[in-house]
């Protein structure tokens, strides 16, 4: 019988099957492909290039310039929504295991988190070949790209176990979430530099997903990320493990209720 | 010392797309089959699956549950294994649970027979010398030979069947919670393979099986529980259990 406690220990102790489960997900997917796993770095590779020779244009910047930019910032908003989308309906999509073997919930939450690493790593690769092609200054502040991917761990996990309860109560809440990320999309400076909103940008200062998108792709693009940024993802890391402490305290003996 | 024990054990499932107002002026209480229904807080409907159930299950214990279609069999059968929380009252379990309540848990259509060995024994809780260990087992249990390297999409239904009751069974467990309801085979299938699980079971301390077969129940079960509309009617002997089972049903 596991107390909320222990399906978190025990969870996050799993990690080792919470990963082999990731990569076999990812293998077993492209089994039948030649290419395999490499098809989700080519289109998202594509995508890069046609946005970047695009909105390079429309900018008015040097594909040199613009590329590495646009090319961080996609790579990591896709681990960023991955997250977000993949850990709503995790508990949902993970009934009939839930239901039937006494998996910690927390597993199958690593589970899926791990997944979205191992898309991300894929993805990388996309970025290597854009600093072979272009060049990019990497300096002392790149290794810190490392740092912003553990508090990506991190959030990805809290996010998962919180809103994947509340999604398996709340049946609207995924779409809710899909929605926002997408609307969100537009709104924070991917494929557009903040300097363009001149004195909106109050638009990008406010919006947590831009400071969590900044401490992975300032540190690639050899730039260090500012204070605040920093002060956000850890004010919103706080936030969330203490929301989801919480949350999953009171409410997890109900989880299995709502699958 | 493996032992499971329930002391008023409630299970309250709520029905949160049911429209409750219907029901109540229809007053409709299914007696034979199905679960108490009852209207909760929020004018929501919730199904009492179990009704203050105490049970006391010891090391040895080969206990059937025998009851009529959505008695609480299987509800009771998963707080057992612990997947359920009970909504009132304390289970105490003492031993590692292997619930058997869906065999091809976990198998994976792509993966080879190998693959899925090794990714359904890490759902089991082995290690992965374990899981080595019970390669050979598995291997001469299926009589699948070569089949095993190549994706389990290819197999029979009769070949996944056996490949899966092969890696449930390779391991003995403490406790055992065996859901015929669920898939775990049928009458015929367990006569195939009964030397397996008799070796299987006999290793196990403590056994509780659910079953619509009298004759598995007589073959497996020392003593049963009656259970009728989530409440027991009675624990005791087969005899006196299908008795009474049967007075229910009329």
């Amino acid at each position: 019988m596991l107390s909320p406690m222990q399906d978190i220990s025990t969870g996050l102790q799993s990690w080792r099957l919470a990963l082999h489960w990731a990569w076999m997900d990812t293998k077993l997917k492209y089994r039948r492909s030649v290419i395999g796993p490499l098809w989700i770095t080519i289109s998202v590779g594509a995508t890069i290039l046609g946005m970047g020779v695009v909105f390079s244009t429309l900018w008015g910047m040097t594909l040199g310039d613009f590329l590495p930019y646009i090319c961080t910032g996609m790579i990591t908003w896709g681990l960023i929504t991955g997250l977000i989308n993949e850990g709503a309906v995790v508990f949902i999509n993970s009934e009939n295991l839930l239901t039937q073997i006494n998996l910690p919930a927390t597993t199958c939450v690593l589970r899926i988190v791990f997944r979205q690493f191992i898309i991300f790593l894929h993805n990388i690769l996309i970025f290597l070949l854009v600093v072979l092609v272009f060049g990019v200054d990497l300096s002392p502040a790149t290794p810190l790209a490392v740092l912003g991917l553990l508090f990506y761990l991190v959030a990805g996990v809290w996010f998962g176990i919180l809103f994947g309860m509340i999604c398996a109560r709340f049946r609207d809440v995924p779409q809710v979430l899909a929605n926002l990320v997408q609307l969100i999309f537009f709104i924070t400076p991917i494929f557009w530099k903040p300097e363009m909103l001149g004195g909106r940008v109050f638009i990008t200062t406010y919006n947590p997903l831009f400071h969590f998108l900044e401490v992975v792709r300032q540190p690639l693009l050899g730039h260090y990320p500012s204070a605040a940024n920093w002060e956000v993802v850890a004010a919103v890391t706080i936030l969330g493990i203490g929301t989801t402490w919480l949350f999953h305290r009171h409410f997890f003996k109900r989880l299995k209720y709502w699958l | 010392m493996a032992h499971i024990r329930l002391r008023n054990v409630n299970v309250d499932i709520p029905v949160y797309d049911a429209r409750s107002r219907r029901l109540i002026s229809k007053e409709v209480l299914l007696q034979r089959i199905g679960g108490a229904m009852k209207v909760g807080r929020d004018s929501r409907v919730v199904v009492s699956a179990l009704h203050d159930i105490s049970l006391d299950i010891e090391k040895g214990d080969r206990l059937g549950l025998v009851g009529h279609n959505g008695a609480g069999k299987t509800t009771l059968l998963r707080v057992l294994s612990g997947i359920y929380p009970p909504t009132d009252g304390t289970v105490e379990a003492f031993g590692r649970v292997t619930p058997i309540f869906n065999i091809s848990l976990g198998m994976e259509m792509d993966a080879t027979g190998y693959e899925n060995i090794h990714m359904m024994g890490r759902l089991l809780g082995l290690t992965n010398d374990e899981i080595t260990a019970t390669v050979p087992d598995i291997e001469e249990f299926s009589e699948l030979g070569d089949y095993l390297t190549l994706p389990v999409r290819t197999y029979s239904s009769g070949m996944l069947m056996r490949l899966a009751f092969g890696i449930a069974t390779a391991r003995p467990a403490d406790i055992v919670l065996i859901d015929e309801a669920l898939g775990a085979g049928d009458a015929a299938f367990y006569e195939k393979t009964q030397e397996r699980l008799d070796r299987f079971l006999s290793q196990s301390s403590l056994l509780v099986l659910t079953t619509h077969s009298e004759r598995l129940m007589r073959k497996f079960c020392t003593r049963a529980v009656l259970l009728h509309n989530g409440k027991i009617e009675l624990m005791g002997d087969l005899d006196e259990v299908y008795a009474k089972y049967g007075e229910l049903l009329v």
